[in-house]
């Protein structure tokens, strides 16, 4: 994540990692989110931020023991030695696959991950701006909906596609869901 | 307190000099409490641990030493800690079963059976997500405090085991070469527990399994195992996926994470026998989860699962190619696999590459008192 003032970047962080699992369980849940606190930034007017989604290559070609068990990089949850690479988003639930909605019966579980999935997002023509000794809060809103789009507009069927295959077709979603990360990502 | 801690040394005076003065005990009182004349020169301990394997931690007010490590592998072995002297944590974290005790629930000194399985400790000290199956111990100087207590465990006291160490002839030096204590009266339970976790942290394993082996490519695995690999790591589309390694990855065959894997169907989430997660974090969505195990040598210390349901690797293959048991929050990694009967040998083949007992033979790791 960084913020920018023009052509110049500031970086907030190399690297969060950002869970969801106890929060997006319900509506309150989903509009409280998820804070990440940023400390010391430099006072400035800045009109941009940028955000990635994944691990960029030069870190990517770490593994979890590598780093020391507090570092965000160090969960071997988050990677998969089969691709050599960082898992960079998890998307998993459950639908309903029976049209009860008492239970919800199938799941779907869709691991985005490798260098060429990796994307950043520009968010331009921002007004943010930081001022000495006082807090700024940025919330960041993520359309959930758009990451199971598809290219023709319409949504993924989870019966038909619930899992990301190591296949062409499976490559396919990936690369779909990788691109929807930057449709489904605004600021508030 | 002050009293009767005196009257139990005076006692141990009277028996080797029973013939003498009044004022000589005293004089041999303040000589056996005083432990200052013992050298303090801890030595520090270096712990090998296997180049794939995450970097050890340990905290700062706990350096890992040779003599920290002897003291607290003694404590560990010896059943002064419990309360009739019967048993001691290696009863139920048995070097032969991997540190565990080869019951479904473990029993306690007074043979009441607890309500949940042994868990290895092979790699213990590696571990940073929590401890026990539900997380609720933070750290393994935390940890080592609650078996002695726990009523289904060494069902004894703190004083009580202090008091024991106290007028032991042998733990007070040993305590006096391990943190410097310049009197009995310096042990305490929080000694104690460093102690023993420091011996917990150097049981670390070899990383030298057949999979290790293969890894290496040192070896070739048969088909069977090899078929078993890639359906763990969900490798070929030729095979179906058995996504074991999502959960069970990466050098130590665990992500320990905290997770519901289908074991009992709960309509409301409130219905599971025993919350797990939930209890410590008291969040709707955590009842049921429990700490993913490692998977390395896992052929040793059946039955399995955190109240030990199954006897067999077959019946855990079982549990997972089923799907599992519904409950909303069962993760979405649980499905119905889909393997055949080959398919599921082939697996049973995998887990076994995970065996390695190698490490045990460290001597360190040995029971002192055999
Ligand atoms: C009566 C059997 C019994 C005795 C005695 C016992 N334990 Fe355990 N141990 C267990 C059981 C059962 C669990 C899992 C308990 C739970 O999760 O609630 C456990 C869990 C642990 C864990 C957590 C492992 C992990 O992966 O999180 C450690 C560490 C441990 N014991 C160390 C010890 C030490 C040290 C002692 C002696 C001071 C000891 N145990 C004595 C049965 C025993
Ligand atoms: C979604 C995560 C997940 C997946 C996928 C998964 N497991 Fe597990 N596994 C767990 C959890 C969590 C436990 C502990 C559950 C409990 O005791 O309540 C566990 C327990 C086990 C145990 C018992 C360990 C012990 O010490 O008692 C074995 C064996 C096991 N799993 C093997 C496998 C195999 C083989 C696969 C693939 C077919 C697999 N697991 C897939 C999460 C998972």
């Amino acid at each position: 994540m960084g913020l920018k003032e023009g052509e110049h970047e500031v970086s907030m962080n190399e690297i969060d990692f950002i869970d969801f699992t106890d929060i997006n369980v319900d509506m309150a849940g989903a509009s409280e989110g998820y804070t990440i606190s940023k400390l010391s930034l430099p006072v400035s007017n800045y009109d941009g931020l940028t955000m990635s989604i994944g691990v960029p290559s030069d870190l990517n070609e770490n593994l979890p023991s590598d780093f020391s068990s507090s570092h965000p990089l160090a969960r071997s949850s988050e990677h998969w030695s089969q691709w050599n690479s960082y898992i960079f988003s998890k998307l998993e639930g459950k639908y309903d696959e029976d049209n009860e909605p008492t239970q919800l019966e199938g799941n779907y579980v869709f691991h985005i991950g490798r260098d060429e999935m990796f994307r950043t997002i520009e968010l331009d023509d921002l007004d943010i701006a930081l001022k000495p000794d006082s807090g700024t809060r940025i919330t960041v809103e993520i359309d959930v909906k758009n990451l199971f789009r598809l290219s023709n507009g319409s949504y993924l069927d989870l019966e038909t596609q619930n899992e990301i295959h190591g296949d062409e077709s499976g490559e396919a979603l990936s690369l779909q869901i990788s691109n929807n990360w930057l449709t489904a990502i605004s600021i508030q | 307190m002050t009293i009767k801690k005196s009257s139990h040394i005076l006692l141990f005076g009277i028996i080797i000099i029973s013939s003498c003065y009044n004022e000589i005990y005293t004089d041999n009182v303040i000589a056996i409490n005083d432990l200052s004349g013992i050298p303090y020169e801890p030595e520090p301990y270096i712990v090998n641990i296997p180049a794939i394997f995450p970097e050890l931690e340990v905290p700062a007010d706990n350096p890992m030493t040779k003599e920290g490590v002897q003291l607290g592998r003694r404590l560990f072995y010896d059943p002064i800690l419990s309360a009739d002297n019967s048993m001691s944590c290696s009863t139920c974290h048995e070097p032969d079963k991997n540190f565990t005790d080869g019951f479904s629930t473990s029993f306690g000194i007074d043979g009441i059976a607890g309500t949940r399985s042994s868990m290895s400790l092979e790699n213990i000290g590696l571990f940073y997500n929590g401890l026990f199956w539900d997380g609720r111990a933070q750290t393994l100087e935390e940890q080592a405090l609650e078996p002695i207590t726990n009523p289904v465990e060494l069902n004894n006291t703190w004083e009580n085991v202090i008091e024991k160490l106290k007028e032991d002839d042998d733990y007070p030096q040993r305590f006096r070469k391990a943190f410097g204590i310049e009197s009995r009266n310096e042990i305490t339970k929080e000694l104690a527990a460093k102690a023993i976790a420091q011996f917990e942290r150097i049981i670390i394993s070899n990383a030298n399994s057949r999979y290790d082996q293969f890894n290496r490519g040192e070896i070739f695995p048969t088909d069977s195992e090899y078929n078993g690999f890639d359906m763990f790591f969900d490798i070929s589309p030729d095979l179906p996926d058995a996504e074991c390694a999502h959960c069970h990855g990466g050098p130590l065959f665990t992500t320990n994470e905290y997770i519901n894997n289908g074991l009992d169907e709960a309509p409301d989430l409130n219905d599971f026998p025993d919350l797990g997660r939930g209890a410590i974090t008291e969040y709707l969505y955590d009842n049921g989860k429990f700490r993913a195990p490692s998977l390395r040598n896992i052929a040793l210390t059946a039955p399995y699962m955190h109240d030990g349901r199954f006897e067999t690797l077959e019946e855990v293959i079982d549990h997972y190619n089923s799907g599992g048991h519904y409950a909303e929050n069962v993760d979405p990694l649980i499905n119905n696999l889909g393997l055949n009967e080959e398919e599921k040998g082939d697996l049973l083949a995998f887990l076994l590459t995970l065996t390695d007992t190698t490490y045990l033979s460290n001597p360190d790791l040995s029971n002192p008192f055999e």
